[in-house]
């Protein structure tokens, strides 16, 4: 094919496009060529409450979740306008979800919401969705933060539409997200640890720095902190200016010195100064936990430390680990020369364990060896018990009222496992499971959050953590002794700080440890509990002062403990002697019980809550565009597309519509029109529409001609699970071609097409790393006409990475595509992304067989630019070793041809992903010579 | 010869050519509408102690950053995007072309008299034109950042950076300058032959119209302040809820206090009361002699725009879109008007309200 010729059969390609992309989307919705599935397991039966400045949208079940939502937004509501000096009078919709699972079924967003999402905001119909995690405190602070996203986005958006500015500026992502955690709550000892650690492990990023985008919750937390440290030193006024004065000024830091007289990177070197300052002191009184025998973990995140004894009786470390890059659970022995990590469970490559929840699920084993663990499976946690010797699930817990599932822990009797759950309704209670039954007794259920439990040494209570002993929300939580016998609760004291994890100790039957940031991080105490004193005093003890944080504990002998704790932004298991700290002298604390009275879930009062009505399908534009094209074969090109949805983004229906007339008596024949309704509401996403297009065409096996269709279409994409699905579509059309030599055809035809799609893979900057993707897809097209098979497409696409280390992959794809019979389409398979060293067009058939073998490793950290004013450059450098094999063709199959060689791949500005290949080629009985150097954007299969 | 005259026609052709569409669009330097203030007052009192109804509702081409109630007949309104027009007030219409001296916003004005002073901060530039002439009267330019504008007698005073100019109202022609230690807060206040302006760090400096300093007044307020004048008096508000009452002319203050809420709108001197809305909704009336909280009135969120007095009535507009009409003596409300989307800003005309919301709609009632 030469140039003229590929020209003209993408311009003749550009209508039909734009026609694919809108009836594509049928059933593609959330769902792209590979890619995981969001699966709407639950019918909500949605409800409405109108406040004065917020549709709350809520579901039955949650009708109390709603209320104290809506109270929360108003009350944000109130304080923010008068923090912005704006207010908006358009109504909110806030979108709330009773747990993080029922909110991974939101059709707000299109795509998979990841764990560590806890609420958005959608710019285009401003929806804020937010999940309860059980917390009060917690879900008003989402809230909040939520909201001072959409205070940020109108004041900039205010400002920009009065001076005519065509698109609002972007204010970097540091100060919109830094600014959402500042004006939404406290410097808190979790904030502190991440910048304590920032600032020890020497992390802590300029805020222009590409590195502080990759570094993901650190940018909140340095964003927090340096506006933090403006608005002391500046005020709140002066971060409102920034927002207010901005157009007067060429970019960000011009504005910050407009404001504050300073430029920006002297503010940063201030506030650099300042924060280690204030570290200087606790750091010489601290203990800094690092790399020693007593570390158990250094890659990844490694959390949750529960004992094991084999049979022998050795001591193993049982633990969350992501070292993999996905969740496992593990175990290596406590003996320090055998620290050889066994794999127990892979976690979160197939549909039973979809997700371990790292850092909140924790997990336990029992004495006689029975792993106790939670996982996501389908549309609730399930907690699965293993026998570690043998490694077969023994039994699993599940109930369809129970949602979410933390901690288990088991009693010393090896027959129950206490653990906290949230139900349907969003509330976070205990439960006891027998594990011999199938049933749960629930032992707290109210509004407050119960969590963290452990059994008494006599399994005769329950030890856990909770905010019921609060007067008001303050984020402050109290330990509390429930026993099982009488149900009588007991508060251990009661403080303005946040106790968790209580644990008992194991050579001493009076005496828990905990885990407090009194001392301003987390750290673990002690308390003393005896029946011989009054009960309003205890005595509580500072065991350690690690300089960060501890995240759990496992109290091991006497004098020693196993902890996570957070060292160079991820936690690792330590071994924790006592004896390396200088514990505190135990204190008396004092405490009135008679005060102890929990607060009272806030409702919105009825002079604001104006209306409750179920929720209807009220629909709004998201898209809307046109284009106009020039084509000098094809003349003027014009069209436009329309997208409406409802509120919810359940349903969406597309439109297009466009004319390709030359002439005006052509002008009503040649419209272009297609609809397509698309309905997410289920588990299987359906999809109808209709279509007319009439098009000149070039096609390269029937040269030019005119085709004029028309048709219905429709289809069923089904989750299997999160990883696999099926997609099935049909198109049911009337096709008229005229070939200008007094050549025409019409005819009717059918097409089906079936698709099965496997996806687990594990992605890193440039491309997948992990796990298996697999397409499979047959389609005849059947003519009604004359009776027979009109063409057949199959294709099989199979892509496999292997993983040799941990940034190191091999990496192979297979992929056979026949397309065969009449109107049957080329395919072209050279370039950066086919068989590297040839022209896209070089290999082209309606055939093709392709087989690529890459080793994918680590180069280089960066390359970097570095100007007065910030640097530039592709950051992290990977390199490839590869071997490509293929050819395609349309009637004879010929010889592989392929290519050998070596490639970089760098990501630039974060985003795009530059590709090198330089290699030769090859026949399979000789190598060339030359050498070819190709160059393109774009991730690696 | 020939060919000369063809392109001295075609040239001549493309130069009218070019003045007709800078005239259709907009771009000739007046507003071709004569208007004499001289006599006529700026804004009515009228008693609106009876609700006054919705006359009209329209679209104005862009988003206002003022608008003047002229006489009783035309406001004028000026725009971020530069431009100055005329809003028949009868009609609920435009009156006469849009004339956009600046691209950019305008950013101070002052009306005095027939004179509009006006400047832009982007631009550097700062005009004075005569409605009643119809013409620019003169122009500087290339000046650094121009604030706000004031106007005694035959000379303008105008802000440029730390400095305050004085030149010749009517031709601009530079006379004197005045630098201050640090930046300027507010726009200046004017009482008798006293020009003052708040500074950043929250002071209140004085000066002759000669431009020689007097003794300046230390107020600690935030930079982000709001401040009126009645008379002698001068009252100040702040983003943290200070409230002051200065007498401008002796250089004392007279009241300063501290309310909940910051302050985003000017307080509102009247006979012995300073009125303030601050914080979430709230509308205080104090004595400043006394100290004496008159009265006090709860309504519902922010206020970021000036209060106003039509007799014995101020008018409160709450930014969320209810403007509230309170007894000036007892705060008793008398009556309320809803609009359906944020206020923007707000003035009185010789009978009625002149209201502009968020969406560019401006809205009578009288």
């Amino acid at each position: 094919m030469n140039k003229t010729q590929s020209v003209k059969y993408r311009g003749g390609l550009s209508v039909l496009s734009l026609a694919i992309i809108v009836l594509l989307p049928v059933v593609m919705t959330g769902q792209f060529y590979f890619g995981r599935n969001k699966i709407q397991y639950e019918d909500f039966d949605w409800q409405v409450l109108e406040t004065e400045h917020f549709y709350l949208y809520y579901y039955t079940g949650e009708e109390q979740l709603g209320q104290v939502a809506a109270y929360f937004a108003e009350e944000a509501f109130g304080e923010l306008e008068l923090k912005f000096n704006c207010t908006f009078s358009r109504k909110i919709p806030l979108v709330v979800y009773s747990n993080h699972i029922h909110f991974q079924q939101t059709n707000i967003l299109p795509y998979h919401i990841p764990e560590g999402v806890g609420g958005f905001i959608e710019y285009i119909k401003k929806r804020v969705v937010i999940p309860f995690n059980g917390n009060m405190f917690d879900f008003r602070k989402v809230i909040r933060h939520e909201m001072v996203h959409a205070f940020t986005h109108a004041k900039i958006s205010y400002v920009s539409s009065d001076i005519g500015m065509w698109e609002s500026p972007n204010f970097p992502l540091w100060f919109t997200e830094g600014l959402a955690d500042l004006w939404s709550g406290n410097w808190d000892s979790q904030a502190e640890m991440v910048i304590r650690d920032a600032l020890l492990y020497d992390h802590l990023y300029p805020l222009d720095s590409e590195a502080l985008y990759r570094a993901g919750f650190l940018l909140y937390k340095e964003g927090q902190s340096f506006l933090g440290y403006f608005e002391e030193t500046y005020g709140t006024d002066d971060i409102r200016r920034l927002m207010e004065d901005y157009w007067r000024y060429e970019n960000f830091e011009q504005t910050i010195k407009g404001v504050t007289g300073k430029e920006f990177t002297t503010l940063m070197l201030d506030w650099r100064l300042a924060l280690k300052k204030q570290m200087a002191e606790p750091l010489q009184q601290d203990f800094v936990i690092g790399n020693g025998e007593n570390q158990l973990t250094k890659t990844g995140t490694n959390v949750s430390p529960a004992l094991y004894y084999d049979h022998l009786g050795n001591q193993h470390l049982v633990y969350l680990s992501s070292r993999s890059g996905y969740t496992d659970i593990l175990s290596q022995s406590l003996d320090v020369d055998d620290r050889k990590k066994k794999t127990v469970l892979k976690g979160e490559r197939g549909a039973e364990f979809e997700s371990l929840h790292i850092t909140q699920s924790g997990l336990n084993v029992s004495r006689d060896g029975k792993l106790a663990y939670v996982t996501k499976s389908g549309q609730q946690d399930v907690i699965r018990v293993v026998d570690l010797a043998t490694r077969k699930e023994i039994t699993s817990f599940s109930h369809p009222q129970i949602i979410s599932i933390r901690t288990p822990v088991w009693s010393h009797d090896d027959a129950k496992i206490v653990f906290s759950a949230q139900n349907f309704n969003g509330l976070a209670d205990l439960y006891i499971w027998t594990v011999d039954s199938s049933t749960a007794i629930r032992l707290t259920a109210d509004i407050y959050c119960d969590s963290d439990p452990a059994f008494s040494p006599d399994d005769s209570a329950v030890v856990f953590v909770s905010d019921r002993g609060r007067e008001i929300l303050d984020g402050g939580t109290d330990l509390f002794i429930l026993d099982l016998a009488t149900r009588q609760l007991k508060m251990l004291f009661k403080d303005e700080y946040q106790e968790k994890y209580p644990r008992w100790s194991t050579a001493d039957q009076q005496l828990i440890y905990f885990i407090s940031d009194r001392s301003g991080t987390p750290n673990i105490w002690s308390v003393r509990i005896s029946d011989n004193e009054p009960r309003h005093i205890v005595q509580l003890q500072q065991l350690t002062n690690v300089h960060t944080g501890i995240h759990d504990i496992v109290p091991l002998a006497a004098d020693s403990l196993l902890v996570s704790s957070f060292q160079e932004y991820n936690f690792q298991i330590h071994r924790l002697p006592l004896s390396e700290f200088s514990v505190s002298t135990p204190i008396d604390t004092t405490f009135s019980r008679s005060t102890v009275k929990g607060w009272s879930p806030p409702t919105i009062p009825t002079t604001i809550s104006r209306k409750k009505e179920p929720y209807k399908l009220r629909y709004s534009l998201d898209l809307a565009q046109t284009a106009v094209a020039y084509d000098p074969i094809y003349g003027v090109l014009g069209g436009a597309q329309l997208s409406i949805s409802d509120l919810l983004g359940n349903r969406y229906y597309h439109f297009l519509l466009t004319n390709t007339a030359q002439t005006s008596g052509d002008f009503l024949g040649r419209f272009n029109f297609a609809v397509t309704m698309v309905d997410l509401t289920g588990r299987s996403n359906l999809a109808l529409g209709i279509f007319h297009f009439a098009n000149d065409y070039f096609d390269p096996y029937q040269a030019f001609y005119f085709e004029r269709t028309y048709g219905i279409r429709g289809g069923i994409n089904y989750p299997l699970d999160v990883f696999r699905r099926l997609e099935f579509s049909g198109t049911f059309w009337y096709s008229y071609k005229d070939f200008y030599f007094n050549n025409t055809r019409s005819t009717v035809l059918l097409s089906n097409f079936v698709s099965f799609i496997h996806d687990n893979s594990l992605w890193y900057y440039t491309g997948p790393i992990d796990g298996w993707r697999l397409r499979l897809t047959i389609g005849p097209t059947i003519d009604l006409k004359k009776s027979r098979l009109h063409n057949l497409t199959g294709l099989i696409d199979s892509r496999y990475y292997l993983r040799i280390r941990q940034f190191v992959t091999f990496a192979q794809r297979t992929m056979i595509w026949i397309n065969d019979g009449e109107d049957i389409r080329r395919y072209y398979i050279g370039g950066s992304w086919g068989i590297r060293g040839y022209n896209l067009y070089d290999i082209y058939g309606s055939k093709y067989m392709m087989f690529n073998q890459e080793l994918r490793f680590p180069l280089a950290h960066s390359l970097m630019l570095n100007f007065s004013r910030g640097g530039i450059g592709v950051s992290p450098i990977r390199g490839a070793l590869f071997v490509d094999a293929g050819n395609a063709w349309d009637n004879e199959r010929p010889d592989l041809i392929g290519s050998m060689g070596f490639g970089l791949r760098g990501l630039f500005l974060g985003g795009v992903v530059l590709r090198l290949d330089i290699g030769r080629h090859t026949d399979f009985k000789t190598i060339d010579r030359d050498w070819f150097v190709q160059f393109f954007f774009g991730w690696d299969y | 010869m020939m060919s000369t005259n063809k392109y001295f026609v075609r040239t001549a052709g493309g130069l009218l050519l070019t003045l007709l569409v800078l005239a259709a669009s907009g771009c000739v330097g007046k507003l071709q509408y004569s208007i004499d203030l001289s006599e006529e007052p700026v804004s009515g009192s009228r008693d609106l102690t009876v609700q006054p109804v919705l006359q009209w509702s329209a679209k104005m081409i862009s988003p206002p950053v003022a608008i003047e109630v002229l006489n009783q007949d035309l406001a004028l309104i000026l725009s971020y995007r530069g431009e100055i027009y005329l809003w028949d007030l009868n009609q609920g219409q435009r009156q006469g072309r849009v004339w956009q001296p600046y691209r950019q916003p305008i950013s101070n004005h002052c009306i005095d008299g027939n004179r509009l002073y006006f400047s832009s901060i982007i631009d550097g530039l700062i005009s004075a034109y005569d409605f009643s002439l119809q013409k620019k009267l003169w122009r500087n330019r290339k000046l650094k950042a121009p604030g706000a504008i004031a106007v005694i007698d035959s000379l303008v005073f105008y802000q440029e950076q730390r400095n305050i100019v004085a030149g010749n109202a009517a031709n601009g022609k530079f006379i004197a300058r005045r630098a201050l230690p640090v930046d300027f807060a507010s726009e200046f206040y004017i009482s008798g032959g006293t020009i003052a302006v708040f500074s950043t760090t929250g002071n209140l400096h004085r000066f002759t119209t000669g431009l020689e300093p007097l003794e300046p007044l230390s107020l600690d307020l935030d930079q982000s302040l709001s401040a009126a004048i009645t008379g002698d008096r001068i009252a100040a508000g702040d983003a943290h809820g200070r409230l002051v009452v200065c007498d401008l002319a002796a250089g004392q203050l007279i009241y300063a206090t501290k309310l909940d809420g910051p302050i985003y709108t000017s307080p509102l001197i009247n006979d012995e009361l300073v009125i303030c809305a601050h914080g979430s909704g709230f509308v205080s009336a104090i004595n400043p002699e006394s100290g004496e909280l008159q009265w006090q009135f709860q309504g519902q969120g922010l206020v970021n725009q000036p209060l106003l007095i039509a007799g014995n009535v101020i008018i409160v507009p709450f930014a969320r879109g209810r403007i509230v009409a309170l007894d000036r003596l007892t705060g008793r409300e008398l009556w309320h008007h809803d609009t359906e989307y944020v206020i923007r800003s707000l003035d009185l005309t010789s009978d009625g309200l002149l209201i502009a919301d968020r969406r560019n709609r401006l809205h009578y009632l009288r």
